[in-house]
């Protein structure tokens, strides 16, 4: 619990998110009082249980008196907002319009201070070093293209006068986190196969660390624009799986030399996958099929065949399309993607969270054993 | 024709009453009460012929059977309106938050001779009503221990913010899965007293929360709820002569004889477990047509009133006797 004269008035956009939610639990539990505005009212449900106000906008439509009304006699506003999409011109102009909007009405009510959650993703993918002054560039790519464009309102000294820090996030694993739900699902299942070495840089973060980082920004008095680039320790990739792996009631994990993967990998996309076969199937077989296809995608359609068959009934379906190896539980390729995505992410290189927060973040293999405990009590733990 | 009067039409009038009505003849939806304005625009589209208003005295006044979708904390007082205008009526789950409510509304109903019901819909599944009799046999001999578990990440298309409000909803979990879980279970088991209950809620409605009860021959029985995370989802009762298993999600029933090999693994017939919650709603309103035209205002497709009285009981004495579940990892 804060000092009473400590206690803020707080209204965190987005709060129902991944990290958002374990921010504002934390918040109430310091005995600031929260405000949440949501999209969705189902996301609400983890921090529901907590005495703050809920309120739901979506704020790609919001009207500006509308959060100006919510902002009054707030004095922090706490963006962990995004915008999503596939189209990324729309995401970067609604990302644009979003941030505008939230600073006019923070302009408009006159709140101490702005908390942006921001990305490393805004810094140029190329395994290099960056750091706060690294130039940053639209890249093409839909998520940090949206990011970068909402940081560069937030950021602009001329726009607006309210003051903002934006934290810059690199990849935010624990508890809640899409980065350990992915890698544990990907592990999972047979588990599965990665080259030792990327040649990117892995840097991630505890999702705890990032609440005591913004904590710390609400205690320390500022004015004007920053930007703080978030970072733990680097980890190989390698390691960050298999920290994972470990906690799993098996190792899911085959770690093999970075040619021998690529080889593995090339072999496996030329045979036909029972997935590309059932595509196949579907599309071969008459106009309607063909329709429905176009209107709804095959993995929607894989998705509602499992829902209303079972799992037994599509492992059946693969087999007899793909052959009884097809349903052989055995670790999977990491997909060719993702080993791209890592060995182009940039190793982070600056003190400014260090000398601005005291930034100090919890050791690798502590937050890994607290993660393991929220997948323990999460039923994630496969004892298969 | 009975024409039909929708008080709140949020996602599960919209999922599962409407769509069941389509498969039911002799009902007609004659008017809709809603605050949201473009809910009740689009249903007016829908039903051109219905009314939509806010004005649920109007609503009540024009229909045969009044049906209650609002959150929990106004179901007393809406019913109560109904009934003293001589309707029939018919609640969502749970039917009120206390015993004292729920006793007000039978006595009322039984006053009027009219209908009160309950949306207990789960009730109706086949593989439910085939445990009920299992348990009922003694195939397990005297019941040693039970432990029911239910729990998934949360997605239901919650359209109100009064959701979250403890005053106006009524409560999280408990109030909201527990109707139908801790329903089934007292109707599965009979009589069972209350020892201890858990649940995270810090000012809020809970997430997650542990009911922990005994039955009449000391047998314990946990119940265990989440809306954030997925739990085994089943009933295990284990018995001095055996075991009696059963998935809730897929009804699939395991029965085991003690220091014996499993001799039974089954369910009832997968088209027959396969109902979906819109054929279940539409079997309710069958009964309900079935209950108005007897003299005994009965059906065995529908869940009366007084027969939910035990399980709002035991919800109330849950909340009255609150502990916190620490949740460390959270």
């Amino acid at each position: 619990m804060v000092d009473s004269n400590l206690r803020k008035n707080i209204v965190v956009l987005g709060g129902a998110g991944s990290i958002g939610s374990r921010l504002v639990h934390s918040l109430v539990s310091h005995g600031h009082q929260v405000t949440v505005v949501v999209r969705s009212l189902s996301s609400a449900v983890r921090i529901g249980r907590l005495a703050i106000t809920i309120e739901q906008l979506d704020l790609s439509s919001a009207e500006p008196l509308q959060l100006k009304a919510l902002f009054d006699n707030q004095d922090i506003v706490i963006d962990c907002s995004y915008c999503t999409g596939t189209d990324r011109d729309a995401v970067v102009e609604e990302s644009r319009l979003v941030a505008n909007l939230i600073m006019q009405a923070a302009d408009a009510a006159k709140v101490e201070h702005v908390i942006h959650f921001g990305t490393i993703s805004v810094y140029p993918n190329n395994g290099g070093v960056v750091c706060e002054s690294t130039s940053c560039d639209y890249s093409g790519e839909v998520y940090g293209d949206g990011k970068l464009a909402a940081e560069q309102v937030f950021l602009d000294d001329n726009l607006y006068s309210s003051s903002v820090t934006v934290l810059q996030l690199p990849i935010v694993f624990g508890p809640f986190m899409n980065w350990t739900i992915s890698v544990v699902n990907e592990l999972s299942h047979g588990g599965l196969i990665m080259p030792e070495v990327t040649q990117g840089h892995c840097s991630p973060i505890f999702v705890d660390d990032v609440v005591k980082a913004t904590e710390t920004v609400l205690t320390r008095p500022f004015q004007g624009k920053q930007k703080i680039l978030l970072s733990d320790v680097p980890v190989p990739w390698s390691e960050f799986y298999l920290a994972h792996a470990k906690l799993l009631s098996k190792s899911r994990l085959q770690l093999i030399d970075r040619k021998e993967f690529f080889e593995s990998l090339e072999r496996e996309e030329r045979k036909e996958q029972p997935f590309n076969r059932l595509k196949r199937e579907f599309s071969d077989d008459g106009d309607f099929r063909q329709l429905i296809l176009s209107q709804f995608g095959i993995r929607t359609i894989y998705r509602l065949f499992k829902r209303h068959r079972g799992q037994a009934e599509i492992d059946k379906l693969k087999s007899s399309i793909a052959g009884p190896s097809s349903i052989k539980v055995t670790k999977a390729l990491m997909s060719k993607n993702r080993v791209q995505l890592f060995d182009t992410l940039p190793k982070i290189q600056s003190d400014k969270a260090k000398s601005i927060l005291d930034f100090t973040p919890t050791k690798f293999n502590v937050a890994i054993q607290h993660t393991g405990a929220w997948l323990e009590w999460a039923r994630m733990v496969d004892s298969s | 024709m009975i024409s039909v009067a929708y008080i709140g039409c949020g996602a599960v009038v919209q999922r599962s009453h409407l769509p069941a009505l389509k498969l039911v003849d002799d009902f007609q939806p004659i008017a809709f009460v809603d605050h949201n304005q473009g809910r009740l625009q689009a249903l007016a589209q829908e039903y051109p012929n219905a009314i939509s208003t806010l004005d649920t005295a109007q609503a009540i006044e024009v229909a045969d059977l009044i049906v209650i979708a609002t959150p929990s904390g106004s179901h007393y007082k809406l019913a109560v309106e109904a009934l003293m205008a001589g309707k029939h009526v018919l609640v969502e789950k749970p039917l009120a938050l206390s015993q004292s409510q729920s006793a007000e509304m039978v006595r009322l109903a039984e006053e009027k001779d009219r209908l009160l019901a309950v949306s207990l819909v789960r009730r109706f599944m086949p593989q439910n009503r085939l445990f009920k009799d299992l348990v009922g046999m003694g195939v397990v001999g005297e019941i040693q221990s039970v432990v029911v578990s239910e729990g998934s990440v949360f997605n239901w298309p919650v359209q109100s913010v009064d959701f979250y409000d403890p005053e106006l909803s009524g409560g999280g979990v408990l109030l909201d899965n527990g109707a139908h879980l801790l329903d089934l279970v007292l109707w599965w088991l009979g009589s069972t007293s209350l020892q201890s209950y858990f649940d995270d809620s810090q000012g809020g409605v809970e997430a997650e929360c542990r009911v922990e009860m005994s039955m009449d021959g000391g047998a314990n029985v946990v119940v265990e709820m989440s809306r954030l995370r997925k739990l085994s989802n089943k009933i295990e009762i284990e018995g001095d002569k055996g075991s009696l298993a059963m998935d809730l999600a897929t009804g699939q029933i395991t029965l085991r004889a003690r220091d014996a090999q499993q001799f039974f693994q089954g369910g009832v017939d997968s088209s027959i477990a396969a109902l979906t919650t819109i054929d279940l709603f539409a079997s309710q309103y069958k009964g309900i047509l079935q209950a108005i035209s007897s003299k005994s205002l009965s059906s065995s497709n529908i869940v009366k009133g007084k027969e939910s009285v035990a399980s709002v009981s035991l919800i109330e004495q849950c909340y009255d006797i609150r502990q916190l579940l620490e949740t460390r990892v959270m």
